[in-house]
């Protein structure tokens, strides 16, 4: 009788222990479940548009780098009188009116760009700044790739290297001082 | 001969308005809060373009930084200059900058290098190239009376200013400096 009684309370234990497994396998499986689900809707939230919208259409990946074009290319250009480009000074009105690349219009850096933008679409556009790493005239350049301006370039070293070179320049500053 | 009552009226309502931004704490030297702050080549004299040319503010871009011009080589700048670079050593690590920019000119070069030597600056000492004819003193918008000017600015904007200091009165631009980087801390 006595080991009956024994085996009888060995199974319920057994059954117990049996029961005890199987909640916490039903409660892993929900946790491992609910883990999944939300490092997914994390992974989800923290993901970053990998495009940009250019010319008003978004584009997948795009990612924008500068082209540049030569202080020598340039001034051959100049030299040619070049019909196909415009030179774009980015500083503000005051230094572009005291002195500039010659010929250069002014399209002043601005943290946003203020439409319309007066500059041709059916031309290159060179674009310069008095930066130490063309940090302005990139950042317009991107601005107008970003508004449909595929033929931009940035001019490399900038009006310091321009200065730098000798190249002619004109402006209130330089009337009347011969080069 | 008593002016007109049309004229003296215009002349009350001149000096009226001549008086509203003295009594409003108006910008007395300098671009107002909210303005960008255009490129603005200077001529490096201690920093790490020495005798280049340079833009500093392109430099900075979107960085919390502080533009101080100083009208004056004398006592009370080296002292503004030295607590500038204090201010700037202690935040430096939250890509904090600043840069000295003496409206003298070229003529300041000198006294520039020797505070440098002195005290060890760390942030640039710059010159206005052609000095208080400079054209940034109009693009900045800076009064030629005022002995000093600090544009505490991030992101290419005026956050705050502060004009015609004291040396004791530099808590102003130390509290501007802070307030700017706990507003960029909260974001």
């Amino acid at each position: 009788m006595l080991v009956i009684n024994a085996l009888e309370a060995r199974q319920v234990k057994n059954e117990e222990a049996r029961f005890i497994v199987k909640r916490w396998r039903t409660q892993l499986r929900s946790l491992a479940v609910g883990a999944a689900m939300l490092c997914a809707t994390v992974g989800y939230a923290q993901e970053e548009p990998s495009g940009s919208f250019i010319d008003g259409e978004y584009v997948e990946g795009y990612v924008y780098v500068p082209e540049f074009t030569s202080p020598q290319e340039l001034k051959k250009l100049i030299d040619e009188k070049s019909t196909d480009i415009v030179i774009v000074d980015t500083a503000a009105p005051l230094i572009w009116e005291e002195e500039r690349i010659s010929g250069a219009v002014n399209f002043p850096w601005a943290p946003t760009i203020a439409l319309p933008v007066g500059l041709p679409r059916d031309k290159a556009l060179v674009i310069y700044c008095a930066c130490n790493d063309h940090e302005d005239s990139i950042d317009m350049a991107e601005k107008l790739t970003h508004l449909g301006y595929l033929n931009v370039t940035v001019l490399e070293g900038g009006w310091f290297e321009w200065l730098d070179l000798g190249y002619d320049t004109e402006g209130s500053a330089v009337e009347g001082v011969p080069r | 001969m008593i002016p007109s009552k049309t004229i003296r009226l215009a002349l009350l309502c001149s000096a009226a308005l001549l008086g509203i931004p003295a009594l409003a704490g108006g910008i007395l030297s300098g671009l107002d809060v909210g303005e960008p702050t255009p490129a603005i080549p200077v001529v490096d004299v201690t920093g790490a373009y020495a005798g280049k040319r340079v833009c500093y503010v392109c430099e900075f871009q979107n960085a919390p930084n502080v533009l101080a011009f100083f009208r004056d080589a004398d006592d009370a700048t080296a002292e503004l200059i030295v607590r500038l670079d204090d201010l700037y050593r202690r935040h430096k690590a939250k890509d904090f900058k600043a840069v000295a920019i003496l409206i003298a000119g070229p003529d300041a070069k000198p006294w520039l290098e020797e505070l440098d030597r002195s005290y060890g600056i760390e942030i640039p000492l710059v010159v206005f190239g052609k000095g208080p004819q400079d054209v940034g003193m109009r693009l900045y918008k800076l009064d030629p009376q005022v002995r000093n000017t600090f544009l505490i600015t991030v992101n290419r904007f005026v956050e705050s200013n502060v004009a015609d200091i004291e040396p004791s009165q530099f808590d102003e631009v130390t509290r501007a400096a802070s307030d700017m980087l706990g507003k960029i801390g909260d974001r």
